[in-house]
């Protein structure tokens, strides 16, 4: 009876910190996610010459994508590049000479005209290539495998 | 048309070469190929361990070892050195850039491998090769396997199927790809009736 008693406070006690924990990681993520705007992660001496480009996954598009990083780079040579993706595919991009600065992907990406600008919101880049329009969200590029692409050639 | 030239008709520049820093992995032998046998649930064949079975003797006479990759939950297979899990995308760079020759699924690997121009054998089921597969090799150094499709019957597109295509890829048909490009005599009594 005694032992049982105290299994029972134990567990008591247990929840009683957990909840407390819970609310102050809540309160601090928060307060974290209210301090950091988006404008500050983004160079302050680059405005009007920033790229982005934006592959949200997977780890093979990703490792794709480095090979156009170049010739993006050589058409713009005066932009810095960001180039945005879950965190799990950072790796890939590390030390690639041609990124400015990796950032984590958000939904709002997904909106041209919040990330290059409109009326009076300013955008944040210049230039913004979402590839992954046609190849994550609406499958454009199959055409049964047999489309050839001259312009490329 | 391929993934990579969708990515660069979107941004309107010309694809180039891929970029990875590999980071180096220490490995007890200096002979070996790489596997990579799981991806997406569609694209995961089930009967790797028929085809090890088939080559391993054909591989061992020649000293030649299997590098398992990929991640830490993926099941290890007999007769293969295991790395899964043990591994960063670095040092899997570093595996099959030194590897003689690549084969598993369509995945990341099969990426890496043509990035680094290894000879690669690879299973597709849920979409073309000719869309999703390896971008930078010479059509002689691969063999894309995919399964026999019934009456003009498409790709899936998807990350799951039930029963899965890929299945319907014989382990025999695959061993042999292997061993043809490593230029390996292989030769097998029997054939799979039915999977």
């Amino acid at each position: 009876m005694i032992s049982q008693k105290k299994k029972d406070l134990r567990k008591q006690m247990i929840l009683y910190f957990r909840n407390v924990a819970a609310q102050e990681n809540d309160k601090l993520k928060s307060n974290t996610e209210k301090s950091i705007k988006f404008e500050d992660l983004l160079d302050k001496d680059d405005k009007g010459r920033r790229i982005i480009y934006i592959i949200p996954e997977s780890i093979g598009d990703v490792f794709l994508s480095t090979a156009i990083f170049e010739s993006i780079k050589k058409e713009y040579p005066n932009h810095n590049l960001y180039v945005a993706t879950k965190p799990e595919n950072f790796e890939i991009l590390e030390g690639n000479p041609c990124i400015f600065k990796i950032l984590e992907y958000r939904p709002e990406f997904d909106n041209h005209l919040w990330l290059t600008g409109i009326n009076d919101h300013p955008g944040h880049f210049d230039i913004a290539f979402h590839p992954y329009f046609g190849t994550q969200r609406n499958l454009d590029y199959l055409n049964n495998g047999k489309d050839s692409v001259p312009l490329l050639k | 048309m391929h993934l990579l030239s969708r990515y660069s008709l979107s941004c309107g520049v010309k694809p180039g070469n891929p970029f990875i820093i590999d980071k180096y992995y220490p490995l007890p032998f200096n002979k070996y190929i790489t596997f990579q046998p799981f991806s997406r649930q569609s694209k995961s064949f089930d009967f790797w361990q028929e085809v090890l079975d088939l080559i391993l003797p054909v591989l061992n006479k020649e000293n030649i070892k299997i590098v398992q990759i990929g991640g830490i939950n993926e099941k290890p297979f007999l007769g293969c050195y295991h790395t899964q899990g043990g591994t960063s995308i670095a040092q899997a760079a570093f595996l099959i850039k030194h590897s003689l020759f690549h084969f598993g699924t369509d995945s990341f690997g099969v990426h890496l491998a043509s990035a680094f121009k290894k000879k690669i054998v690879a299973l597709y089921s849920n979409n073309y090769p000719s869309c999703v597969g390896p971008y930078w090799s010479d059509s002689s150094d691969v063999i894309l396997l995919e399964p026999d499709r019934n009456k003009n019957k498409k790709p899936s597109f998807a990350l799951e199927e039930n029963p899965k295509s890929i299945n319907l890829i014989k382990p025999e048909k695959i061993a042999e790809s292997i061993c043809k490009l490593l230029n390996l005599k292989f030769k097998i009594e029997y054939k799979s009736l039915g999977i």
